[in-house]
């Protein structure tokens, strides 16, 4: 799994999304080009639990500070003080030629539905 | 422990390795392709990876054909830097059939086999083309015999196209003899289809309606080796989909495979049928090395996770997955049916792969995977039903699917007319449709990139909740005493019921021979 950690993180960071371990999770910064967060940095994190399969299969929960919230979402609490996860399938994986791209768009749309 | 060997190759390396080792002039001709190993339980297949042909004054063609040590070594020095191995391949213009070595070929072989080990870390596989019927035999050298080397002989080698194209050592695995009880099915494709047929390895996964279904088809056809894989217990829910499996079964808490294999081996047709059944899910690891023991997989299970693990093997390892399903589509107000979609496809190297096809929901695993989609809070929470509870299906549609999966096993494994498999198929039941499905390889496959990986690529296994608990559930610690007593009355049952198929069995093999059964009409 480690190895899918890393290739995860060397898209992401290949991207300028400044991947770092923290914990049992990684963390990265996106900015949403649309909603109250436009233009802003947001940190999120996937667990790395969640990378055994990648780039074949992306991770499902995406974890939020709870200080950011959606009008409509299934969330539980995140192993990290303060955030929660929130489940958010992404349709049509795989059809991408760079996963870490695609992965940070749909970070990206998801961020950007913020209230 | 690995036993048995084997090599497989797409067809499009086959037809590489043909262009160069069949020439016009009827001479031998000779050269080495890289491979990654694929490890099962008991079998190690050598999957052809890269073709590296002879620079000039690298080999010499004299009737016989010679190699330098200067290519083995530098294709030796290509396959270390990949961490792959070497197989080296020659060809019997004139020959047909498995070849056997002679004197010179394992000569130059074995000169070569310490070597290429040492420079490789994996053992030298050697490979024989018959010019004459296009027949392949292959050996791994991977037996330490002191200072020198000895072979494994390959069981057989697979090739994987349209068809699936297999050559048999049949010193390894003998050809089947003829049974009256396969008359019928040897008149439809011949007895050299059927010995060859009977001998290919198909793993079930999946034992509800449609496994069942499959598997018990491919009994009565005379398949030697059966594998059925399931973790699931019988219940009361299953059973009106289940042909064959009774109340008894769902009281006594069954695996559905045991089951299964009761019920397969007693509508077997071959002689000695080796039917096992195996309490695990695909998505373990121990599950997956179980599958590599396989020549091909039908896939009859509908969770993301365990699909995305046979979609995977079907390219890592080049082990084709036929696979399929069913929709039925109700009125969301309970008030009836509106229609029903069944399709079947066969995943391989040259097809799309089921994420690719719009079969698979590659974004589904990871929560399928942690048992998310089982949890009741994330149901709860998700308005959603848990997928173990949800789908509708109905044995009288099931069938369908089992058989669109059946009509792809034969055009894959028979190829009637010179048809391999047909592509996707989708029915429409509303309107009694079938339809040809266009579909492509997405650029970025991440799955169809793994072709031969073998062992080095990405598994996709883990630990399965869901299957230790249910195999938990059914420890005889866990069960009542009423239940433990009626397991072991049933088992007593089947027990005279085996002694009895068994006679039976003996008595009919001395029945008249196949080609004097009277009837001819089909019904």
């Amino acid at each position: 799994m480690t190895e899918t950690v890393e290739e995860f993180m060397a898209g992401l960071g290949r991207l300028g999304a400044s991947p770092e371990r923290r914990g049992g999770l990684v963390a990265y910064v996106v900015e949403p080009v649309s909603g109250r967060l436009a233009g802003e940095l947001v940190t999120t994190a996937v667990e790395s639990a969640e990378l055994a399969a990648w780039p074949i299969a992306p991770p499902h929960w995406l974890h939020l500070p709870a200080t950011i919230t959606f009008a409509s979402t299934n969330s539980q609490p995140s192993p990290l003080p303060g955030w929660l996860r929130h489940s958010r399938q992404i349709t049509g994986w795989g059809a991408d030629r760079d996963p870490a791209q695609a992965w940070l768009a749909h970070v990206r749309g998801v961020v950007g539905q913020a209230r | 422990m690995t036993r048995r060997a084997s090599v497989a190759m797409t067809a499009s390396t086959e037809r590489q390795l043909q262009a160069h080792l069949l020439r016009e002039d009827g001479q031998e001709d000779i050269c080495v392709a890289t491979y990654c190993p694929s490890t099962g339980t008991t079998r190690r297949t050598a999957l052809l990876r890269t073709v590296i042909l002879p620079e000039p004054g690298e080999r010499e063609v004299h009737g016989n054909a010679t190699i330098t040590g200067e290519y083995v070594l530098r294709a030796a020095a290509a396959a270390q830097d990949r961490g792959e191995g070497l197989a080296l391949c020659h060809s019997h213009p004139g020959g047909s059939g498995w070849q056997m070595m002679s004197d010179p070929d394992r000569d130059a072989e074995s000169s070569f086999a310490n070597l290429v080990r040492e420079l490789t870390s994996l053992p030298l596989v050697g490979l024989t083309l018959a010019g004459h019927d296009g027949q392949w035999s292959g050996r791994h050298w991977d037996v330490a015999a002191g200072t020198e080397v000895g072979t494994t002989d390959c069981e057989n080698v697979r090739i994987i196209g349209d068809r699936l194209t297999v050559s048999w050592n049949d010193a390894v695995v003998a050809s089947p003899a003829r049974r009256a009880s396969q008359a019928r099915t040897v008149s439809c494709w011949g007895a050299r289809k059927q010995a060859d047929l009977a001998r290919r390895s198909v793993l079930v996964v999946g034992a509800g309606s449609v496994g069942l279904d499959v598997a018990m088809r491919l009994a009565a056809t005379g398949i030697m080796t059966i594998g059925l894989m399931d973790f699931d217990t019988v219940e009361q829910r299953n059973l009106d989909r289940l042909v064959g499996v009774t109340t008894t079964d769902a009281w006594l808490r069954r695996p559905k495979v045991h089951t299964a294999r009761r019920l397969l081996t007693e509508n077997a047709t071959a002689a000695r049928p080796t039917i096992s059944a195996w309490e695990h899910s695909i998505c373990e690891p121990e599950g997956l090395q179980l599958a590599l023991d396989f020549d091909l997989v039908i896939c009859c299970v509908d969770r993301p996770w365990a699909r995305a693990v046979l979609n995977a093997m079907a390219y890592r390892d080049l082990i084709p997955v036929i696979d399929g399903g069913i929709a039925i589509d109700v009125f969301p107000d309970g008030g009836g049916m509106r229609g029903a979609t069944w399709r079947s496809h066969a995943i391989r190297p040259g097809r799309p792969c089921m994420s690719c096809n719009g079969q698979l929901d590659l974004g589904a695993v990871t929560a399928d995977r942690e048992g998310t989609l089982d949890d009741p809070a994330y149901i709860a929470g998700h308005n959603s039903q848990s997928p173990a509870d949800g789908g509708q299906n109905v044995a009288a549609l099931s069938i369908s699917v089992a058989a669109g999966l059946l009509a792809q096993y034969v055009s894959l494994n028979i190829a009637p007319g010179g048809m391999g498999e047909p592509g996707p198929l989708q029915y429409l039941l509303s309107t009694h449709t079938l339809e040809h499905l266009e579909s492509a390889s997405r650029p970025g496959c991440s799955v169809e990139a793994l072709i031969a990986d073998g062992d080095a690529g990405p598994r996709l296994t883990g630990r399965h909740i869901a299957a230790e608990n249910k195999r938990h559930d059914r420890a005889r610690a866990q069960l009542p005493l009423a239940i433990l007593a009626g397991q072991t009355a049933d088992d007593l049952v089947w027990r005279w019921r085996s002694t009895l198929t068994t006679a039976g069995r003996r008595a009919l093999l001395r029945s008249p021979a196949l080609g004097r059964d009277p009837s001819s009409t089909s019904r």
